[in-house]
């Protein structure tokens, strides 16, 4: 879909390639298994949390511009949906510059905003619209 | 107090001069990332290869980062 998918750690390709061939979950991975080797990466983020880094996930535009950030703590993984959703948003967006994309938005034909003077306080009512 | 009660104290300022890490800008949200290159390991090839931000602009790509603690965790 024109997206490159990058997983990060710190750890060392050679050690990406034996999780892989490992574990079972990951049987079926095609991303690129990027190795961050002294969290300068990660720095920049700022989700370098003592050698071991955050759960952030970042999406960058082809023009090399942060549209998204997300960060969990160690604790809590991350849903696919809602990266999906944000990533078909955010090419929506890039066609329809004019055009904002609602919490509830999920997929191209649902309900956008178009902000503007008729829209003030009437919010509720352009959600309605189809 | 004014200043809502926070006030750096003279030893906070002293730790962070000696501590560049505390300088490390973070990017934004609508900032433009850095060109970097990351080391990779490749599932598809079995093999070792590189990934480029500036490759993939080049290309026209958008790029998903997914940082994760460490290998043999979950994501």
């Amino acid at each position: 879909m024109g997206c490159e998918i990058v997983s990060v750690s710190a750890d060392t390709q050679f050690v990406h390639l034996a999780w892989q061939r490992e574990e079972k979950d990951l049987a079926n991975v095609k991303f690129h298994m990027g190795s961050d080797r002294n969290g300068d990466l990660a720095r920049q983020f700022g989700i370098w949390n003592g050698g071991f880094t955050l759960r952030g996930s970042y999406l960058i535009a082809p023009d090399g511009k942060l549209m998204n950030a997300e960060v969990n703590f160690l604790n809590l993984g991350r849903n696919i949906d809602e990266q999906m959703r944000k990533f078909k948003a955010n090419l929506h967006l890039t066609k329809n510059p004019k055009e904002g994309c609602p919490s509830k938005w999920k997929d191209e034909g649902d309900v956008t905003l178009k902000p503007g003077p008729e829209m003030v306080g009437r919010v509720h009512e352009a959600q309605q619209k189809k | 107090m004014p200043c809502g009660g926070y006030r750096p104290s003279p030893n906070s300022v002293r730790i962070s001069q000696a501590n560049p890490m505390n300088e490390v800008t973070t990017i934004q949200v609508g900032q433009q990332v850095p060109d970097f290159t990351l080391t990779t390991y490749e599932p598809t090839t079995k093999g070792f290869g590189s990934y480029s931000l500036a490759e993939a602009k080049k290309n026209g790509k958008w790029t998903l980062l997914f940082f994760y603690p460490a290998d043999y965790t979950f994501v």
